[in-house]
């Protein structure tokens, strides 16, 4: 039998894996610059690992290999928004750093689920997405402070090119920014409205 | 055989033209204050109200209504409904925005907010609250080898439901409401080929709405 040459194998799985159904996929951060409410405060942020790396992944006969990169748009939301909330905001790399350092409050995000839905799904012509986050706030010392738990919603338009195309990525790069700017919009209001917040920054104030 | 069917491929025209694709609008109006003025630099703005998934107010409808309201006799100066949205992030989102005046009233006690709605010089908020739905379906239609060979009858009814409510941002009040319902059948008769005659529901309703706020607010 004539040896197979090494170009032709990697042709072949070449065509296999594009006729495979996958979606990879990396969202980015598109939403407006808030309005600056800044509470004196200095304040620094944490990012997890599984934070900073997190990957949406999926693999099941309706979901063949899917792999959503949502991590570093999570930084993002957070980079844009908190100077607009706080006076001085540091990234820390560990909790234990802070420690030694004069914050009135540390930020740990972590997202807590993620759900896209498709429109042969929920029969509706629109892509969806939830993305939800426990935001802990705590004090320097460690001091546990409040658990924000917020639930960022998106959807794709159903007057787009969506409806006849079908493109699931389109839609879902839409909902997925859509869920986002919701997201970052709550965690601004939140931090201005939440009773626990307010009953300590009150106390901090005293 | 061509021309038996050209015929009444004609009379069918004729006849839909005649009776079919009629809109009915119905317009209710409640006005608060003895007094909706606006001057020739102060501006509205109108929102779209979205925080039930699946009773969302059109984007195109609002549109609609701002860009009625923008032009012809009585033009008003009309904030587009996504550049504000976008310019007050994050306190007009879906899911942010104030559900009634007293909201909105401690919203401008933000300094921030109150120096960038006075730069827009807003006298009025107009929320836009409603959708036009399909409520009524019939018939079927069978195509054999592609769209050229049709035949049947299908008829939908569409209603679309507004109502609009004018906030007075001067005086931190309600100042008047509009309602507005449209219905209208829309049909679609095929003979060899489909001809579909649309009513215009929805911009009936754009049209009727932005009539009324332009005869209100003066």
């Amino acid at each position: 039998m004539e040896k197979l040459s090494p170009f032709f194998i990697l042709c072949c799985l070449l065509l296999l894996s594009a006729c495979e159904q996958s979606m990879i996929l990396e969202t980015e951060l598109d939403i407006p610059q808030p309005i600056d409410t800044i509470l004196p405060l200095d304040v620094a942020i944490f990012y997890k690992k599984s934070l900073r790396e997190y990957i949406y992944s999926e693999n099941n006969d309706d979901r063949r290999n899917w792999a959503i990169t949502i991590g570093p748009s999570q930084i993002a939301i957070f980079d844009q928004v908190l100077p607009s909330m706080f006076s001085n905001i540091e990234v820390i790399d560990n909790l234990d750093e802070a420690k030694y350092q004069n914050y009135n409050a540390i930020i740990v995000p972590e997202i807590k689920d993620i759900q896209f839905a498709l429109p042969y799904e929920t029969k509706t012509k629109v892509h969806e997405t939830w993305i939800k986050y426990i935001i802990r706030i705590q004090g320097a010392d460690g001091e546990f402070i409040t658990d924000l738990n917020l639930t960022g919603y998106g959807k794709s338009q159903p007057n787009t090119s969506i409806d006849f195309l079908l493109d699931e990525r389109e839609g879902l790069v839409i909902s997925t920014n859509e869920a986002y700017r919701d997201l970052a919009a709550k965690i601004i209001v939140s931090f201005q409205s939440d009773p626990i917040i307010k009953k300590w920054l009150d106390a901090k104030s005293k | 055989m061509f021309i038996f069917f050209s015929r009444i491929l004609i009379i069918t025209f004729i006849i839909f033209n005649i009776v079919g694709c009629n809109t009915v609008t119905t317009i209710d109006e409640h006005k608060f204050a003895t007094n909706i003025q606006l001057d020739d630099k102060e501006s509205i703005v109108l929102l779209g109200r979205r925080h039930l998934n699946q009773h969302e107010t059109e984007l195109d409808y609002v549109s609609c209504v701002g860009k009625q309201l923008s032009i012809g006799k009585g033009k008003l100066n009309v904030i587009p409904e996504q550049q504000f949205i976008d310019s007050m992030y994050p306190y007009f989102e879906a899911s942010t925005a104030p559900m009634n005046v007293k909201k909105i009233d401690k919203l401008i006690q933000n300094p921030n907010v109150s120096k960038k709605l006075a730069a827009y010089n807003i006298h009025y908020f107009i929320w836009i609250q409603g959708n036009t739905k399909t409520i009524e379906k019939s018939g079927a239609i069978s195509c054999v080898g592609g769209p050229a060979g049709c035949f049947g009858f299908a008829t939908w009814e569409d209603e679309a439901i507004y109502e609009a409510k004018i906030w007075d941002l001067k005086n931190l009040s309600i100042s008047g409401k509009i309602y507005t319902k449209t219905q209208g059948t829309s049909f679609l008769p095929a003979v060899i080929l489909p001809i579909p005659f649309l009513a215009r529901v929805q911009s009936d309703a754009c049209d009727g709405m932005a009539a009324q706020l332009k005869q209100l607010i003066n």
